[in-house]
């Protein structure tokens, strides 16, 4: 697993004197802010998102609601988790709208194509493809227990951090934990060619042990 | 079966890398014994794919670009507008306009104003003069071309482009996402479709398009080939909407909240004119405000004031500044000041624009 920062739960002096400027709507304070705490909210809504064009979009929408939400930051929480819990709401509240959200607009330059990747070595693009079918079996839950999953099975969150970031109780994060694991593990039994995966991957654990 | 179940959810905690030592050596103790548990197991251990993917990140330049596009609905000095361009850009229209400049000096005569104006969400990002071909704005898959003396304005909230002035050529291909483009007059609704839009006439050349009114029922249904234009249309009247207007006025004065909502509604679904039907959204933004219901009142404000023209955009514009949180509200107040620099409020929006620095 690529290592995600660690949740820190407490504020600092600093982090305090920033929020307070922030709040007052300091524009120097809110551009020290996003530049510090900008990778934290892009891995959060990438991994909750996986592989889709409103990600640019959902990452900035998080931007300007911590904008909005600043006069409401009573410091009980780091920065990083109180701007990560705002990234989850506006990925979870995506996720419920089931409606498409419009890429901010761009400019493009006259000319301007998008640029051909050189071709991928056979397992990456396995690898790839079959990243895109986990996705796929995410996309059946709903938005809570692919919130909760993700959060805990990709990014290692524990479950009281996943009830903190989804504004939840711990009873209720379990039992999304609980109910988002049986259901995946139906979708992938269903699908032929996750199935397969699996099986070689036993195969392989086997073979090692 | 019980402690098939227990197994597999420690799996899923294993997964996470969150299970405590005497658990892990349960949940191996069992996989060596339980073949159906080890086959569950395997099954949610290939989400390790997903785990070994590089996190997402935004580039350096598309973070900034983030950050100030953000920061950018916070004011519109010039300094983040020209970080949102990119120096590049910034520099070649600086060039351009600098060439342009001493050529009309020299010449006598005023540059002409070659560039469309763009405003996104509030902000003015402008665009820089043609260096060569169409330049073309892009949301998801639709493509809008502007007009060099197009006025346009993006609205990411409700998809909607207004068209204050000039001409778009907007592409929306099959499978992509449908866009409104907007006039004070009329709305476009387009889905898998390419036509031509000025604030008077519409020209499908692809797919189909449908009018609409401000007030949202349809005027017209364009197939490739047609074109529509506001003359071909008689002015919309609605005698009855004046009264009926007074009457929901009038109930909301004295705190009728739902009899003047009844009263509005009834008012949309009578075909009013444009300035009718932006009064009648008025007033229900007014009763939501009346009921307490403040997210709901800013809602109905900011669709008035981005969906219409006239006295009672600039009113529910400024409404909506005053019923939001002090950071929204600064964006707000900037976007009324760039829209009415000499309008009603302006004092008192610069006044609390100057207050909350």
């Amino acid at each position: 697993m690529t290592s995600r920062p660690a949740p820190t739960l407490s504020i600092s002096p600093g982090e305090r004197r920033l929020a307070a400027r922030c709040r007052r709507g300091d524009r120097a304070a809110l551009g020290e802010f996003f530049r510090q705490y900008s990778p934290a909210v892009e891995r959060m809504v990438g991994r909750l998102l996986g592989r889709s064009p409103v990600y640019e979009d959902l990452v900035q929408t998080t931007f300007v609601e911590a904008i909005r939400s600043f006069p409401n930051f009573r410091g009980e929480a780091s920065l990083a988790t109180w701007v990560s819990r705002i990234a989850v709401h506006v990925v979870h509240r995506h996720f419920r709208e089931k409606t498409r959200r419009p890429v901010a607009l761009e400019v493009i330059e006259p000319g301007a194509e998008p640029r051909a990747r050189g071709a991928s070595p056979p397992v990456e693009v396995e690898r790839r493809l079959l990243a895109r079918r986990l996705f796929g079996v995410l996309e059946k839950l709903t938005a809570k227990k692919r919130i909760a999953f993700v959060l805990h099975a990709i990014e290692g969150y524990s479950v009281d951090e996943v009830a903190a970031l989804m504004g939840a109780g711990r009873a209720a994060t379990r039992s999304r934990l609980w109910f988002a694991r049986r259901e995946i593990d139906a979708h992938v039994a269903a699908d032929p060619v996750l199935a397969q995966a699996a099986l070689e991957m036993g195969d392989i654990e086997r073979d090692e042990s | 079966m019980m402690r098939c179940e227990r197994t597999r959810n420690l799996g899923l905690h294993a997964l996470a890398g969150t299970l405590p030592e005497a658990d892990r050596i349960a949940l191996e103790a069992h996989l060596g014994e339980c073949e159906p548990c080890r086959d569950a197991q395997a099954r949610i251990r290939l989400f390790e794919v997903i785990q070994a993917e590089e996190p997402r990140a935004l580039s350096a330049q598309k973070r900034s670009t983030a950050i100030e596009r953000a920061l950018g609905e916070a004011s519109l000095a010039p300094a983040i507008r020209t970080a949102w361009l990119g120096r590049r850009m910034v520099v070649l229209a600086a060039g351009l306009v600098g060439v342009a400049l001493v050529g009309a000096l020299l010449l006598g005569r005023r540059a002409p104003d070659a560039s469309p104006r763009v405003i996104a969400d509030g902000r003015d990002v402008g665009v820089a003069p043609r260096a060569r071909g169409p330049r073309v704005l892009a949301f998801g898959s639709a493509r809008v071309e502007p007009s060099a003396d197009a006025e346009v304005e993006w609205s990411a909230g409700d998809d909607t482009l207004t068209l204050a002035r000039g001409e778009v050529r907007v592409s929306v291909p099959d499978g992509g996402s449908s866009i409104r483009v907007a006039t004070d007059r009329f709305v476009v609704v387009a889905l898998a479709s390419r036509f031509v839009a000025t604030p008077r006439r519409v020209a499908v050349e692809f797919g189909w398009a449908r009018i609409e009114d401000p007030s949202g029922r349809e005027i017209a249904r364009l197939r490739a080939g047609e074109e529509w234009s506001l003359e071909a249309e008689p002015p919309r009247t609605c005698e009855s909407c004046g009264p009926l207007l007074r009457e929901a006025a009038s109930k909301l004065a004295r705190g009728r909240v739902e009899e003047a909502r009844d009263v509005a509604r009834g008012v949309l679904a009578l075909g009013p004119s444009a300035a009718q039907a932006a009064e009648a959204n008025l007033l229900l933004a007014d009763a939501s405000r009346l009921a307490g219901d403040r997210p709901d009142a800013i809602r109905r404000y900011l669709h008035v004031a981005r969906t219409f023209r006239g006295a009672a955009a600039e009113n529910a514009l400024y409404a909506a500044a005053q019923l939001e949180t002090p950071a929204a509200a600064g964006l707000l107040l900037a976007e009324y000041l760039r829209k009415h620099p000499d309008g009603r409020f302006a004092a008192a929006a610069r006044e609390r624009l100057e207050g909350s620095r």
